[in-house]
């Protein structure tokens, strides 16, 4: 039986799905990289929630976090990694795929009370 | 889905919405406009700013502009383009232009091709991501109206003075919008 598009919804990668992370990869999907503070400028996260997601894609594999000191400072660049990029590009067409299903969909005719 | 395009515009775009950076460059521009306008004395009409002038404005406005893309880089941070999409997109750009301008010549058509080329390509970045920079709508329109200017018998002393306000005046109006655009999406993302 073929799956409803609402129940599509449960395949999709929740590590990527969240909101804040999906920003952060949607984000780094346009650039080569990106610093800690552009990424937080952007997403609006305080520093210790969005440290936390990079942190969770990160461990998945998705980022590459390089730290280093400019000057006196420490410096934090994210970038996406080769699995990251192609994890990211297959969830928006996955995405895509969604709305377009979920369009067109119309609810089963329900049987009638006996 | 479209705050995630935007996201995705904004990074992707993010130098370029650096907009504080063109203002400077704007200044030689205007001020050559000006004087173009100015009563005429003993200097010619085509170079009315002396090169030197030129020169001295053009590297001050560069400096300044790397002055202020480091406040924005200590403001928002830094993203690494993709550097070869754009130099594409210049490149392409600078060809269909010329070719424009080539197809005007040889036709000895009335109308600047190359403006009404260049005024299509700001409308679609005034349009791109939901009109998200829709200031560069008036400048497309300001350059569609110079592209008929030809037609208008306006003398070319008067074009000149025009095409120099088109180009400081479009460099502002887009640094002031971008800068505001930039400030908007950050800060709006930074409350949310």
């Amino acid at each position: 039986m073929k799956r409803q598009p609402f129940e599509e919804l449960s395949s999709l990668n929740r590590l990527i799905h969240d909101p804040s992370r999906l920003a952060i990869l949607t984000a780094l999907s346009a650039c080569r990289g990106a610093d800690f503070l552009f990424l937080q400028s952007l997403t609006g996260l305080t520093k210790g929630n969005l440290s936390g997601h990079l942190g969770k894609l990160e461990k998945g594999g998705l980022i590459v976090i390089t730290k280093s000191f400019k000057g006196k400072y420490p410096h934090t660049d994210v970038a996406l990694s080769a699995e990251g990029r192609d994890a990211i590009r297959r969830h928006w067409k996955q995405l895509e795929q969604l709305r377009r299903a979920a369009g067109k969909w119309t609810p089963a005719p329900q049987a009638k009370p006996a | 889905m479209d705050d995630l395009r935007r996201i995705h515009y904004v990074t992707e775009h993010f130098e370029g919405l650096q907009g504080l950076r063109l203002l400077p460059l704007s200044v030689p521009f205007l001020l050559s406009a000006l004087s173009r306008l100015a009563p005429a004395q003993s200097a010619s009409a085509a170079a009315p700013l002396p090169g030197a002038a030129w020169t001295l404005l053009i590297v001050s406005a560069l400096a300044a502009s790397t002055l202020i893309g480091r406040r924005y880089s200590r403001r928002f941070g830094r993203s690494h383009p993709f550097r070869w999409r754009s130099v594409l997109q210049i490149v392409a750009g600078t060809a269909a232009f010329l070719a424009l301008e080539w197809v005007r010549e040889r036709q000895e058509l009335p109308v600047a091709l190359p403006m009404l080329f260049v005024a299509v390509v700001l409308a679609r970045v005034g349009m791109a991501a939901g009109w998200l920079r829709s200031h560069y709508l008036w400048i497309a329109a300001a350059c569609a109206l110079f592209a008929l200017l030809p037609t208008l018998n306006i003398n070319q002393d008067m074009r000149a003075a025009a095409l120099d306000g088109l180009i400081g005046g479009g460099l502002a109006v887009a640094a002031i919008g971008d800068d505001r655009v930039l400030r908007r999406v950050m800060s709006e993302r930074s409350a949310s």
